[in-house]
């Protein structure tokens, strides 16, 4: 059954292929889509109820096999696969209506959705890496198609960095399989032992792993994707894509020793959380602001992988993947009927809708209760302690800082810029997220926490020194554009860093 | 030792070190594509058994097959995703001879 799920997103991406020598009408091509991303939803319903299992493809033995299954991890990324992928869904069948390259468009995302759903159920390591490297495939090639200035320029460099990263996964496969003979994640961990090898091939995964996920310093390639991309496509790559890395370093850190890693995952993990939170203060590209949030926020991960805190992390994964997915379509529409993405120029005053959701979302994003992403924060907060919980709650100060900003400067009207005077499908779809967090977080944690509340009022008493020393009319970063040569010699510098930092890894991990 | 896995390592280091030197971005995508040659002599050392015969005869010894199973999974990955690059670097060149006739 569950390779049903993936089979069918997989056919009906094929179907669309096939329409483009068919010439098929609109609403046929709309429907392969759908049936495509909901079906595979269908399916897991009718599964999940059964609880956790496993099988392995084919019959073989489980030695020989590639295993598949679903248990309290994956279901939890499942769930935030399937609910990202069914909001875009909906939301691309409006956003590339009238687009001749739909077809196009419909049939990568939905190998992405395929992809990622195996990525998510897999227990082989090799089987992991393959899928993940398709669902990396379908983002370079979106991420390229679409109509941003430097969109191919910004695929290239995420191409190039995605790739020496996976065959750095790679090389950690081989040396775990060279060490323990087998490439089943549970099989690993049963047969695995303490040795120098084991030690290098796990911080060479995590490095790899980090740079896939897009955490700092290896985040380079994250801003200018986010910002050159479509907004279904970008909130896919916000939302799931790099949910896939985030799995397979908690796979690793459930069935791998961590050993000495863990200490300088937490280090990244809290750099990570502040120069994120702090770059997006100074942007003006709304994009660029979430993307820098967001490359702070997957920092907590990191900090609960470091403290072993699996299911916290699985938890925050979910609720990140969809607080980030609904924060990239809510401002993706109101900048696209706006035409502009700079946060000074766009405006919320007038759209009730749009406005609740956006206030919403940025609650579940600063991880304030009611909201699911105050439950995975209460969970991952219970690993930390003394100067490790002051900096974790200094990390949503400033995550909810850069909250109170964009919220601001979106209330500013100067009475020029349109709005929906109608609710239309795209501003439903973008309130979803909202609606789920709160609902999830009503459910899980109905509680109000006092240190929730110090938080907030912390982060205010920040804003408004920032206001009355008027630090805000500062301008911001503006993006410096890239030529040829020049997007060769900065890759050469990010690849120096990339390397510098995979030697400081494996020297910590020695 | 010199063994096809210490002189897959050597290679990959070589393709790090092209990532970091060359300007050019067909430069940099063939430094990607000799990381991705080291890592398949790197594997291709790992399945092999001293004195090991094919693994599909009923032989003493046989030389492991998964990795050489494993490595045509990744070359067929690696061709596609080095196809995509191409592609993308001639489109960015073209871009960029355009703009620069535009700025002209």
């Amino acid at each position: 059954m569950i390779v049903i799920m993936v089979a069918l997103a997989l056919i009906f991406a094929f179907l669309l292929c096939l329409t483009t020598l068919f010439d098929c009408s609109r609403p046929m091509i709309n429907m392969l889509f759908l049936c495509g991303i909901f079906l595979p939803v269908i399916a897991l319903m009718i599964i999940a109820p059964l609880g956790t299992f496993s099988g392995v493809a084919g019959g073989w033995e489980r030695i020989s096999g590639i295993e598949i299954g679903i248990d309290g991890y994956s279901r939890l990324f499942l769930a935030a696969e399937l609910v990202v992928f069914s909001l875009v869904g909906v939301y691309a069948v409006s956003y590339y209506g009238e687009n001749p390259r739909r077809n196009k468009f419909f049939s990568l995302i939905l190998v992405m959705h395929a992809a990622l759903m195996g990525v998510f159920t897999t227990r082989d390591i090799f089987n992991l890496f393959v899928l993940m490297e398709l669902a990396s495939v379908s983002a370079f090639v979106l991420v390229a198609f679409s109509g941003g200035k430097g969109s191919e320029k910004a695929a290239f460099r995420y191409l190039l960095f995605s790739l020496t990263a996976s065959y750095l996964f790679l090389l950690s496969i081989g040396m775990i399989y060279s060490q323990t003979g087998h490439l089943n994640l549970e099989l690993i961990g049963e047969n695995i032992g303490r040795s120098r090898e084991i030690d290098i091939a796990v911080g060479i995964a995590f490095v790899a792993m980090i740079l896939k996920a897009g955490i700092f310093p290896l985040h380079f390639w994250l801003p200018d994707v986010y910002s050159e991309s479509d907004t279904p496509v970008c909130a896919l790559l916000a939302g799931m894509t790099r949910r896939a890395p985030v799995y397979a370093m908690l796979m690793f850190c459930i069935y791998l020793p961590m050993n000495h890693l863990s200490e300088m995952l937490m280090y990244v993990g809290f750099a990570s959380l502040f120069f994120g939170t702090i770059m997006a203060l100074f942007q003006n590209d709304v994009w660029r602001m979430l993307a820098y949030t967001s490359i702070g926020l997957m920092g907590i991960i990191l900090v609960g992988i470091a403290t072993e805190n699996t299911m916290a992390v699985a938890y925050y994964a979910f609720a990140h993947a969809v607080v980030t997915t609904g924060l990239f379509l809510t401002t993706g529409t109101l900048s696209d009927l706006q035409a502009t993405r700079n946060v000074r120029d766009l405006t919320y005053q007038k759209d009730v809708f749009m406005f609740t959701s956006i206030v919403m979302l940025s609650v579940a994003l600063g991880s304030l209760s009611p909201t699911l992403n105050a439950f995975a924060k209460s969970q991952l907060i219970t690993g930390l302690s003394g100067m490790h919980l002051i900096l974790f709650q200094g990390g949503f100060v400033m995550a909810l800082l850069v909250m109170l900003k964009m919220n601001y400067l979106l209330w500013q009207d100067d009475g020029t810029r349109p709005y929906y005077k109608k609710t239309n499908i795209r501003s439903v779809v973008s309130a979803i997220p909202a609606i789920l967090l709160v609902s999830l977080g009503l459910y899980f944690y109905p509680v109000l926490v006092p240190a929730d509340i110090l938080v907030l009022m912390v982060a205010g008493t920040i804003f408004l020194l920032i206001i009355s020393l008027n630090v805000l009319e500062y301008q911001g970063i503006e993006r410096i554009g890239c030529r040829f040569r020049e997007l060769g010699n900065t890759n050469n510098y990010y690849s120096i860093a990339f390397f510098a930092f995979l030697v400081l890894v494996l020297f910590y991990a020695f | 030792m010199i063994d096809a896995q210490n002189v897959g390592i050597v290679i990959i280091l070589v393709g790090m070190y092209g990532l970091m030197v060359k300007k050019e971005l067909i430069k940099q995508l063939i430094a990607v594509n000799i990381i991705s040659v080291g890592l398949v002599l790197f594997f291709m050392g790992l399945g092999y058994v001293e004195g090991g015969g094919f693994p599909i005869h009923p032989v003493d010894t046989a030389v492991d097959p998964l990795p050489a199973a494993l490595m045509i999974t990744t070359l067929v990955v690696d061709v596609a995703i080095t196809s995509l690059g191409l592609a993308m670097v001639i489109r960015i060149k073209k871009e960029d001879a355009s703009s620069e006739v535009a700025d002209a």
